[in-house]
């Protein structure tokens, strides 16, 4: 049987179905696409599963972005069976200092999802290298696993920018109420991508996040400006929030103005506005409302 | 001068600052990393710096251009060596023996250089324009470069190029004041073998031959050390360059200068300098020539005339592992490339091509076809371009500055102040009613790690591209697209004139003028950042004066598109 078995697989040409799957020219795209279902149709033949994903987790350490992609794409439609011949082979980093070979696969478990990669990908939350920790962090929270929620704090406080806007975007996917105060405090972060990650966080959380909010209003300019584009997405025009329209930033006003939808209100915060640049936005926004 | 641009500066500063808040952005936030990769030894360390804070990079370029046009040859290239962190001087000794010590300086730079080198580096830039014919050929050719560029990596740092540079430096000075010396020498009329027309001195010398040609017209049938001709109309036909050493100075008249590879002022494991002083010239060649430094430096500066250049790959202001410059003072000149040409830079090399004034021309030729993404579309890699070997090695700096006229720019995909991986490409255009036309990743457009400039000072301009031009950043890369005066003309179908991709920043700037800004795809323009790697890209169209006409926004409003992206007509 294991003899048949070599003889099955020595008749496919990995090789040659991972190049075409991931050719670059244009005028082999048919090819290309052809090889690309090919190759998941092997993943799925249980003769084939477990031949095919160890090739194609064996390429992980690629140079190439562009083979990068399409083995994300593949190992992603071939999804929850590819785990385990990932997990098995993810303490391997790569040939050299970029750690491709790990990025990628906390990339792949990421893109699969589920409670079962949490374990092995919390493991990379504490990695020296700031690319495998976002990488970590992200993977996390596509996992979409409540599990994950636990190793999430540590990486809001990381130094490095984009390893806590994966922590939040994480944080962002799996946040309940009781991580409210993380999120608004993301909303003053140093790096936009923190800050929006921190608003989509929020805006999943709902209307119990409206009460810290207003409660947290004020505190800075860029936080505020945030703070109120998260509050008219939850609960719309509070009369707490309508004083605030005299905000004294105008960026700040105009994401209030943003959120209004009541055309007497806006009438009247155009009366007393006289920034030009946002008079003229009231207009417009007057115009398209019916 | 600084003060006067630090002002400048801090007006749009000022405007853009102001615009990003209505994002919920701040300044701090445009920003990259240059840690996405690890760093490869050809990095240059502005490159580095402008990651950190990539709004620099116009106060860079202009310097750049300030200097270029401000300065002396000899400081101009000073100035340039100093972006690789090395220091040269010059130290005026007289003619011959200065000669003498530039021969001994590149024996110096190339002594524990291998051989095959120049071979990899032909082989990595110069290729076929017939299209791959199936993918195993794909992967030949890309198992082929890997190891090419595994080999220039490692042994791409055997050139001692401080060595080399300061060779550059003194022979560019002899150049200058060559006169010194040819003023006392013994000229007597003769003929020698390999020139027609009468020669006044003839001399060998271990680094080559020493010819001066006279006052009538002169046909130079291979290449010599030295030349200085005094005038005629004279024709040169060059061999592939073989010695080390160039300098070619014609006084006069309306010359030919015909080659091949190797070629017309290129530097190529050696220094050559060639400078024209007047004439209606043109310059012809195929690969690496016209301006062109390959492990090595190559200078042409032709000061007078209406001139046509014309050449193939790595021309025109070309420099990889190198510098390579074409200076043209005045005249109303025509350029013609196909790939890597018109102030391009490969690795670790700075390609400049300077045009002081007249209406000139610069036009890639439709030859290399793009074949990763279109079938009808070609890869100009020009004008202001540079790009390295990603993953590999980083790209250089590749400028195109045009002082004054009305210029015509003629590109398809990468071209006109556009960079591609850790390095910088950049136009700037003083003055004139420009024409601007490309297809794809032009007109600022930043791509991979990397930054793309264009900037236009002054007059009526018109820009027409297709898409991630006119101000877009893709993949962690800045693009900016900076006009300061006149009423222009904004043609593009999507992803442009503002735009960031893939975590890209894209601006474009108006300062002033009745500017007209059209669109076919209005959900990735006029101030647009998509959602990449689970964060925004970042894109601003910003409008600072006159009365305008949009397809998204209007005079003195602002309009969001997307998360990340704002336009803002502010006056």
């Amino acid at each position: 049987m294991i003899f048949l078995l070599i003889i099955f697989n020595q008749a496919i040409d990995f090789e040659k179905l991972y190049y075409t799957a991931t050719t670059l020219l244009v005028q082999f795209n048919a090819e290309k696409d052809s090889a690309f279902d090919r190759l998941i149709e092997l993943a799925q033949d249980i003769t084939y599963s477990d031949t095919t994903i160890n090739f194609l987790v064996s390429h992980f350490d690629t140079k190439v972005a562009r083979e990068r992609h399409a083995l994300k794409n593949l190992l992603k439609e071939i999804g929850q069976p590819a785990i385990k011949g990932i997990v098995e082979k993810i303490d391997y980093r790569g040939s050299d200092e970029e750690s491709r070979s790990l990025r990628q696969s906390l990339w792949v478990l990421g893109e699969i999802g589920g409670d079962s990669i949490v374990e092995a990908v919390a493991r990379f939350i504490k990695d020296e290298q700031w690319q495998v920790r976002s990488a970590a962090y992200t993977a996390l929270g596509k996992s979409q696993s409540k599990d994950a929620l636990s190793f999430l704090l540590e990486g809001l406080g990381d130094s490095i920018s984009l390893v806590r806007k994966s922590a939040y975007y994480a944080l962002s996917q799996l946040a309940s109420e009781n991580e409210i105060p993380y999120l608004i405090q993301g909303l003053g972060d140093g790096f936009f991508g923190v800050r929006y990650a921190a608003v989509d966080g929020l805006l999943r959380i709902g209307e119990g996040a409206t009460n810290p909010l207003v409660e947290a209003i004020g505190e800075s300019r860029l936080r505020d400006y945030f703070i109120f584009k998260v509050l008219f997405h939850l609960s719309g025009e509070r009369d707490e929030m309508l004083e605030l329209t005299r905000h004294r930033d105008p960026a700040v006003r105009q994401v209030i103005y943003e959120g209004l939808e009541d055309t007497i209100i806006l009438n009247r915060c155009l009366e007393s506005e006289e920034n030009e640049l946002l008079k003229n936005y009231l207009i417009e926004r007057l115009a398209d409302l019916p | 001068m600084s003060i006067v641009l630090f002002l400048f500066a801090q007006t749009w500063l000022t405007y853009l600052d102001s615009s990003l808040a209505f994002v919920g952005l701040t300044m701090e936030d445009i920003a990259f990393r240059s840690d996405y990769t690890i760093r490869d030894p050809y990095r240059f360390s502005i490159v580095d710096s402008l990651l950190i804070s990539p709004l620099n990079c116009m106060d860079f370029i202009l310097s750049v251009d300030s200097t270029f046009w401000n300065s002396s040859e000899v400081k101009m290239f000073k100035s340039m060596v100093e972006l690789y962190q090395l220091r040269v001087e010059d130290d005026r000794r007289e003619f011959k023996e200065a000669l003498d010590e530039c021969y001994q300086l590149i024996e110096q730079a190339y002594s524990e250089t291998p051989q095959g080198l120049a071979d990899v580096f032909h082989k990595l830039t110069v290729f076929s324009p017939e299209m791959t014919h199936s993918i195993d050929e794909e992967r030949e050719n890309e198992q082929r470069g890997d190891s090419l560029v595994n080999f220039l990596k490692e042994e791409g740092t055997t050139v001692r190029y401080d060595k080399l540079f300061t060779a550059g430096l003194r022979l560019l000075s002899i150049s200058q004041r060559y006169k010194e010396w040819f003023k006392n020498v013994d000229k007597r009329s003769r003929s020698i073998e390999d020139v027609e027309g009468a020669v006044v001195y003839y001399e060998r010398c271990e680094f080559g031959d020493i010819v001066i040609g006279d006052t009538g017209k002169n046909i130079y049938k291979r290449d010599f050390a030295i030349i200085i001709d005094l005038g005629g109309d004279d024709t040169y036909y060059y061999g592939e360059q073989e010695g080390m050493i160039h300098m070619l100075i014609d006084e006069s008249g309306d010359d030919r200068y015909q080659g091949d590879n190797y070629s017309i002022a290129c530097g190529h494991f050696g220094v050559s300098v060639l400078i024209d002083e007047t004439g209606d010239d043109t310059y012809s060649a195929e690969n690496y020539a016209i301006g062109c430094g390959v492990f090595g430096v190559g200078i042409l500066i032709d000061k007078a005339g209406d001139d046509r250049y014309h050449g193939n790959t790595f021309t025109q202001g070309a420099g990889g592992f190198g510098i390579g410059i074409l200076k043209d003072e005045y005249g109303n000149d025509i350029y013609e490339g196909a790939l890597y040409a018109q102030g391009f830079a490969s690795t670790y090399g700075i390609g400049i091509l300077g045009d002081r004034t007249g209406n000139d021309m610069y036009i890639i030729e439709e030859r290399y076809i793009d074949e990763i993404r279109y079938l009808d579309h070609y890869l100009s890699l020009s004008q202001g371009f540079s790009i390295g070997f990603r993953p590999d090695l980083s790209a250089g700096i590749g400028i195109l500055l045009e002082g004054k006229g009305n210029d015509y720019y003629l590109g398809d995909i990468f071209a006109q102040g556009s960079g591609y991986w850790y390095g910088i490409g950049a136009i700037v255009d003083g003055g004139g009613n420009d024409n601007y036309i490309a297809y794809q990743y032009a007109q600022g457009a930043g791509t991979h790690i990397a930054f793309g400039l264009l900037i236009d000072k002054q007059g009526d301009d018109n820009y027409v591209a297709k898409g991630v031009s006119q101000g877009c950043g893709h993949d962690l890369s800045l693009g900016i697209l900076h006009d300061r005066e006149g009423d222009d003309s904004y043609v593009a179908y999507d992803l442009s004139q503002g735009a960031g991709n893939a975590n890209g920043i894209g601006i474009l700037i108006d300062e002033s003028g009745d500017d007209s800004y059209s669109v076919k795809k209005t959900h990735n323009t006029q101030g647009y950042g998509d959602f990449r790697r689970e964060y925004g890209s970042v894109g601003v169209l910003l409008d600072i004066g006159g009365e305008d006409g949009y397809r998204l926004g209007k005079d003195r409003l602002l309009w969001k598109n997307g998360k990340y992206g704002i336009g803002i007509d502010w006056q």
